[in-house]
């Protein structure tokens, strides 16, 4: 997943906002990134989780229907 | 003291499968005919208007002045569901304590049926329909449910002990003609509904209905009036984990303003969209900072959402954010149970992981 990072701050966010939510920065640059599971469910059939990417910000994502938890 | 005061209050009734020739603007004009009749006033009085509709697009409270033949001097919409309700409250008495207007309605409600649901929670905002939709999420359920996990991780609960707010709920609702469920509910009834996205199952979400609410704001010394009323939106730019609301940062100013405590209120009408964030708000406010504990000794005693709340009553889109205050504004116009003040609060718009508004309000009859 990508991130957006602030270039002036180096705070990351997802997603990407107006201005930085800690510098009010104006410039992002789109950064790749993985991150941990930390809660997961599943709504008819789909696996919804929520992860905390390793820059800091959490993503709402579908997980893999083969993949175990 | 302010000088506003709400004088009346009405809902139209909340249906599940609403005719077809029953529209969000039928509906809004049933509560404002309602609530005109229960403050003993005419249309002519009215010069103040209020909405918060998520299906009233691409009307506005222009068209619904004209549609109603109002011809209001203070004219607002507000579009921030389970917080416009006290929004809405917010800017009306700050008017009629101006003089900006003297006799304001403010109106909320919402037709959905499955379709028109599905096409708001689908396009809730740019993020949602980006984001979640396309996953698809279909709608906050699982959002919630992720919250929940991370509620019951951090404070050692179990569906059991939700399940306990949920019955208990329930049976308030039971002098509720209007509530969706109305029938008693078992704790093993409750543990035995079908899952929706776990933890959450059937009875931990809000039933979907149509329907209005409505409030009348005046000026004078007769009827409800706002001891304190405290807001705080998008306290943590969705970076948290969503267990505490903007609620906690302006607990200790609300009850500074009302000059009361926690534990002095005699009614209380926490926003339920989900069990979860009943005990978050009660936590931010001060009132059950021990969830389990609450669960298992207060709960029952408490006079808490006895409409059977949105969990009960069901959902009629942004009137879930009036339908606590008309619950409140009601018994304490009616002195039932000689009650006096009331705790109100709003929660809503989840913009990516959660809620971000919250709001709450501190009634009192006078």
């Amino acid at each position: 997943v990508k991130v957006a990072v602030c270039t002036t701050c180096g705070t990351a966010s997802f997603p990407r906002r107006l201005l930085c939510p800690r510098c009010a920065g104006r410039s992002f640059e789109d950064e790749e990134t993985t991150g941990v599971v930390e809660q997961a469910t599943e709504r008819e059939g789909v696996r919804i989780a929520d992860v905390r990417t390793l820059l800091g910000p959490h993503v709402v994502t579908r997980l893999d229907p083969t993949s175990t938890p | 003291v302010s000088s506003a005061r709400i004088v009346a209050c009405a809902e139209s009734p909340y249906t599940r499968h609403p005719p077809a020739d029953v529209t969000t603007e039928s509906l809004l004009a049933d509560a404002f005919v309602r609530a005109l009749g229960a403050a003993g006033l005419d249309r002519d009085d009215v010069d103040g208007l209020g909405v918060a509709s998520f299906t009233l697009g691409p009307d506005h409270a222009i068209d619904l002045a004209w549609k109603l033949g109002v011809k209001p001097r203070w004219l607002m919409d507000d579009p921030n569901g389970g917080a416009s309700g006290i929004q809405l409250l917010q800017h009306a008495v700050r008017a009629v304590e101006t003089g900006d207007a003297s006799t304001i309605v403010l109106l909320a409600g919402d037709r959905l049926d499955r379709e028109s649901f599905r096409a708001l929670v689908d396009n809730y905002n740019r993020t949602t329909a980006e984001y979640l939709a396309p996953l698809p999420t279909g709608g906050p359920n699982a959002l919630f449910a992720l919250l929940t996990q991370r509620h019951m991780a951090a404070h050692g609960l179990e569906r059991a002990d939700y399940g306990k707010l949920v019955v208990a709920q329930r049976r308030h609702a039971a002098t509720n003609p209007g509530a969706v469920y109305r029938e008693p509910l078992t704790l093993d009834e409750y543990l035995a509904a079908p899952v929706v996205a776990a933890p959450l199952h059937r009875y931990d979400c809000v039933p979907v209905v149509s329907g209005a609410d409505a409030l009348v704001v005046t000026a004078g010394n007769e009827g409800v009036a706002v001891r304190a009323l405290r807001a705080l939106h998008n306290v943590d730019d969705q970076a948290g984990d969503g267990l505490a609301t903007g609620l906690a940062a302006v607990r200790d100013a609300l009850w500074d303003d009302a000059a009361l405590g926690p534990d002095d209120v005699d009614l209380l009408s926490i926003y339920d969209d989900y069990p979860a964030m009943v005990l978050v708000q009660l936590a931010d406010l001060g009132l059950a900072t021990d969830p389990k504990r609450f669960l298992a000794e207060e709960v029952e005693r408490v006079r808490l959402n006895l409409s059977g709340g949105q969990l009960s009553a069901g959902q009629a889109g942004a009137a879930g954010g009036m339908h606590g205050l008309v619950e409140a504004v009601a018994r304490l116009l009616r002195r039932v149970d000689d009650a006096r003040t009331a705790l109100v609060t709003g929660y809503g718009m989840v913009l990516y992981r959660y809620g971000a508004c919250a709001n709450a309000v501190v009634l009192e009859r006078t």
